[in-house]
């Protein structure tokens, strides 16, 4: 409700191009999540047909079709009856959060230590880091299985949780590269007021880099959580067994029971998932980096 | 390491000192954990290489036999570092693009934001045998989904995936690139790092969104890249165990060695015909190729990757 | 949310750390490869009291009934050896034998998941030598070709427990259907090709049924050379891979491909996978190779199927040792276990009266022979007498992976890409490359 011409006149322009951006805004919106929704598909598809198999009766396991006729809901009781399911989502909730923890310190502390500390000897120290992801596990594996023999720590979840207090070379190496990316300001600021190195790890870096903690941390218990060579060279007492050796039961030599095993694994990879979509703002909100420089 | 500040000499600086200490200190877990738990078994398997080690029955010094046999008179052993090879030049490249712009995507402001990135980290949840068989299955020139589609927009001759060695690798790098969008994690928390005040200043003087993602959103995600670049060339250099799981029942590597990775060769080496020894000098000389794969990365890094808060 | 979230995760981080290291003591503790010698309260026996880890690869729920039910048994029976069973995958379970050997601490008696390496594990000091336990005693009580197969250099290094045999199974109504006798399976080779150009049916260039093919089912290109009565070996265990018979058997396969059409051929095996859509069950096949158990299989997913069973034809129609082959199972002792005698004890009666119940309960077929008067059933009979056509052939000691250039030579000749002679003259050529690498140490 202009009174002046001149204003009305600015008005109408400016109500145009609003008209303008938000069509193209929602244009790009649009189109995001076709593509988003094209390549969600090709995605989903192996999880839909894993599905589809775990609610197929036991003689059309093998065929092509998307839906069962009949749909069998009892795959799901029966899968989980089948081997001692909660004793062993148990066994690898502990042995994950154990893991977990471990992990996001451990590597936090040692990535800070590459990141921001000048120290004689670090790059090749951090070369050797990176070495020791290089070598194929397989041709170490004996020499450990050794190792952890004669500390008499097999069988058991020792020589699976120890290591991961000592840091690693994939999150100690992403960590590291967040920890660059923070600008130096921050530290210097607390350095000039005095405070030492683990305080400004604790109360300035730590919290700047929580998406990334937070991704550690979920990664760190999906790969506890999907371990299986691991747990099967360890272990030997059937009690201590994880849900990646539960689902091997599955699998009889001559007749796997597909619909079984297919149900059962969907409910194995269910905690991840809520897990993931529960925590999602940990993995993207940032304490809001506000920038020094401006 | 010389430092670009020539205030004190570096010797009698007494904070740099303490910062020196402070490093150890912070890596002291890391150091501790490999000289009492990796460097022992890694170095063993070294001394292994110069060996007969067959685990259980004999352990003589041969010298340099291994790695002579490795390069002059194993022809699988050509065969598996092709395979690798063109696994990996594949595999790095439309991981990290794939990954990239998968996160890209996840992190605009689109509806139904949440779930979008739920599907997208699915991938990184379905793994294990299960889901290989599941892609044999989605793979089967028969009955196979793809096949089916493949045929039903009028492709008569559709490849034989597993079946054809021409076919097989391709069809993992499918697999994996499926697998890529579980990666974009790391691709988000480096995107939230990015100070949202520079888009916005970018937004007012007119930039385009293509220029932006040019001009701020790549090079501040450059270590993050970079970190997912000697990542996925380590690991596409490890690649093998799901060629044993497609493979089977014929022997590992079928067709026709075609699936036979540098990692399977190993593992049938090392666990088929108790080579533990020749198995060994196969895994240092690929330490040695990743080394300098990865060197070479770190040297040319220097040009593209950009750290806001490095200290050198 | 930063500070309190801080303050959580380290009262968490506590007890995770408290729980974990509480989890990893008690593993030790429980750790029953420490053989506690207990002396019991009681002066009667002065017998040391042992338990005995035994690991094996059955946990489904078919499986364990059976499981529990030998171990307890036993466990009543045999106060002073007590068994404690442990699963462990089958695809793992060599692995972890072979770590377990090498630091030390092996099980007592481990299922062996391949009989015709058990060789290879006592030749690579794997595997204890059961002979010197006493287990010639009690040769007798196997089929001869299952003792054969656990021998290293005259002595044994294994107790077979189970094996197989396998038959060629036919479509009844397919023959009528095509005007032979359902009654009469085939003898010889030329039977399987003559009935098949009778059987099968094509529609154009696509076969909706096929009468055989050598490469279906459970027989393979090895399977046929040794139905032939040759081998891949000769006696010095030198390959002879590429001689007259094995290239002849190799045209063998090249003509039943050609005679389909390779196209045909390789859509009829690419559609076939396990269970419900084994060719046979599908009907798409009239004459198939399949193992003894199979047929238990086959009557679950193809229950109105009139199927007949007759012994694998060969060239001239008479039986002999390896008409057909199988492999199975055995029950070894890892070197380095602490309590030999009592887990030799145990093994025995695995492979014996155990093996007996196993059979019976989970339709399995032992290698003990006696176990013929307690089983009665008219499939048991029927396998115990395809045992003398049945060869249990070790792996080459000195060419493990022969077969994977046998395969490629398989796969060269069927595709047309090479002809028998060339493909045969480089599997041998890297086949006796492989026995030189490996006889060079």
């Amino acid at each position: 409700m202009a009174t002046q011409v001149g204003h009305t006149h600015i008005s109408k322009e400016l109500a145009a191009s609003r008209r303008r951006n938000f069509i193209v805004r929602w244009s790009g919106k649009l189109l995001a999540m076709a593509v988003l929704a094209g390549v969600s598909v090709f995605i989903v598809f192996p999880a839909l047909w894993m599905i589809s198999t775990s609610l197929k009766p036991d003689d059309q396991v093998a065929f092509s079709n998307w839906i069962p006729r009949p749909i069998v809901w009892s795959n799901y009781a029966k899968a989980l009856k089948a081997i001692p399911f909660a004793r062993f989502t148990l066994n690898t909730a502990l042995y994950a959060l154990a893991v977990v923890v471990a992990d996001v310190i451990s590597n936090a502390l040692v990535a800070y230590g590459f990141a921001k500390l000048r120290f004689p000897g670090r790059n090749v120290l951090f070369g050797v880091l990176l070495g020791t992801m290089m070598i194929p596990g397989m041709v170490t594996m004996i020499p450990q299985y050794i190792l952890y023999a004669k500390l008499h720590w097999i069988p058991g979840y020792l020589p699976l949780v120890v290591p991961h207090f000592f840091a690693g070379a994939f999150f100690t190496f992403l960590l590291r590269q967040f920890f660059m990316g923070i600008p130096e300001e921050y530290s210097e600021a607390a350095r000039i007021d005095g405070a030492g190195e683990l305080w400004i790890w604790w109360r300035i870096i730590l919290p700047l880099a929580q998406p990334v903690l937070a991704t550690v941390a979920i990664f760190s218990f999906e790969g506890a959580w999907n371990d299986y060579l691991g747990p099967v060279l360890y272990l030997s007492n059937n009690k201590l067994y994880t849900l990646q050796i539960g689902l091997t039961m599955f699998r009889a030599t001559s007749d796997t029971q597909w619909q079984h095993l297919m149900a059962a694994s969907i409910v194995v990879m269910l905690p991840i998932i809520i897990l993931f979509s529960a925590f999602q703002k940990y993995f993207v909100e940032g304490a809001a980096v506000t920038g020094i420089k401006g | 390491m010389a430092s670009a500040v020539p205030v004190k000499r570096r010797s009698w600086n007494s904070s740099r000192t303490k910062e020196a200490i402070a490093g150890y200190l912070f890596i002291l877990p890391w150091l501790f954990g490999f000289l009492v738990f990796t460097a022992g078994p890694m170095l063993f398997s070294l001394y292994a290489s110069f060996t007969n080690y067959d685990v259980t029955s004999q352990f003589d010094w041969i010298g340099l036999k291994n790695y002579s046999r490795m390069f002059f008179d194993d022809p699988l052993y050509w065969t598996s570092v092709y395979n690798t090879l063109y696994f990996a030049v594949f595999a790095v490249p439309i991981g990290i693009l794939v990954g990239t712009v998968s996160a890209v995507m996840l992190n605009a402001n689109v509806p139904f934001q949440k779930m979008w990135r739920t599907i997208f980290f699915l991938p990184k949840v379905l793994t294990g045998v299960s889901v290989v068989m599941l892609w044999l299955w989605i793979f089967n020139p028969q009955d196979g989904i793809l096949n089916n589609g493949l045929r039903a927009i009028g492709i008569e001759k559709v490849p034989l995936w597993f079946g054809d060695p021409a076919w097989s690798k391709p069809a993992l790098i499918i697999m994996s690139a499926w697998s890529a969008t579980g990666g974009i994690l790391i691709y988000l928390a480096g995107l939230q790092a990015i100070p949202k005040q520079l888009y916005e200043a970018a937004e007012i003087d007119g930039a385009s969104t293509a220029r932006q993602f040019v001009k701020i959103t790549l090079p501040l995600l450059s270590s993050t890249i970079f970190f997912k670049l000697i990542t996925g060339i380590n690991s596409a250099m490890q690649y093998w165990s799901n060629a044993l799981i497609v493979s089977h029942p014929n022997p590992p590597g079928s067709p026709v060695n075609s699936t036979l990775f540098y990692g399977l060769h190993i593992y049938k080496q090392a666990f088929l015909q108790s080579k533990m020894g020749y198995a060994s000098a196969m895994a240092w000389v690929m330490f040695a190729i990743t080394l300098v794969l990865t060197g070479i990365q770190f040297y040319g890094a220097k040009r593209w990757v950009y750290y806001e808060g490095e200290r050198r | 949310m930063g500070m309190t979230w801080r303050k959580f995760s380290a009262v968490v981080i506590a007890g995770v750390l408290a729980l974990s290291i509480a989890a990893g003591c008690t593993a030790k503790k429980d750790d029953p490869k420490t053989p506690t010698p207990t002396t019991p309260t009681t002066q009667a026996e002065p017998e040391k009291k042992v338990e005995l880890e035994f690991w094996g690869w059955w946990a489904s729920a078919t499986r364990m009934p059976t499981i529990n039910k030998i171990v307890d048994g036993w466990n009543q029976k045999n106060p002073n050896i007590q068994v404690k069973y442990t699963y462990v995958p089958f695809g793992d379970l060599l692995t972890k034998y072979l770590a377990s050997v090498a630091a030390g601490n092996p099980p007592d008696v481990v299922a062996s998941p391949e009989l015709f390496t058990v060789a290879t594990r006592a030749q690579k000091k794997q595997a204890m030598d059961l002979s010197a336990l006493g287990a010639d005693s009690i040769k007798d009580q196997f089929y001869p070709e299952f003792w054969k197969a656990v021998q290293f250099q005259g002595k044994a290094y294994g107790l077979p427990w189970t094996g197989e045999t396998k038959y060629l199974y036919y479509n009844k109504e397919h023959f009528t259907e095509a005007g032979l006798d359902p009654e009469k399976g085939p003898v010889t080779w030329d039977d399987l090709w003559n009935f098949s150009q009778k059987l099968t049916k094509k529609d154009a260039s696509k076969v909706t049924r096929a009468g055989f093919h050598p490469n279906f089912g459970n027989m393979g290109y090895r399977g046929w050379v040794w139905n032939a009565k040759s081998d891949f070996f000769d006696a010095r265990n030198w390959p002879v891979v590429n001689s007259e018979k094995n290239i002849a058997v190799m045209d063998w396969f090249k003509k039943w491909t050609d005679f389909y059409g390779y196209e045909a051929y390789a859509a009829l095996k690419g559609s076939a996978t396990g269970g419900a859509q084994h060719l046979f069950v599908q009907g798409k096949v009239s004459m198939v190779v399949e193992t003894a158990t199979w047929e238990g299989e086959l009557k679950k997913n193809g229950p109105n199927i009139k199927y007949g069973i007759v012994p694998i034809p060969t060239q001239d129609g008479k039986q002999h040792q390896t008409a057909a082959n199988s492999g199975g199972f055995a029950v070894e002792l890892p070197v380095g276990s602490k309590n030999a005698k009592q887990a030799f004890e145990f093994a025995k009666y695995w492979v014996t009266d155990a093996a007996v119940i196993w059979a019976q309960e989970q339709n399995d077929f032992p290698a003990y022979n006696k176990a013929i008067e307690k089983i009665s059933t008219p499939e048991f009979k029927r396998m115990v007498d395809n045992m003398k056509n049945t060869g249990l052939i070790p792996l080459p000691l000195f060419a493990p992976l022969y077969n994977d250039a046998l395969d490629i030579a398989v796969q060269e000749v069927i595709s047309g890409k090479k002809d028998s002679k060339t493909a045969l003259g480089t599997a041998q050529s890297s086949i006796t490359k492989m026995v030189q690498d490996n006889t060079a140490k």
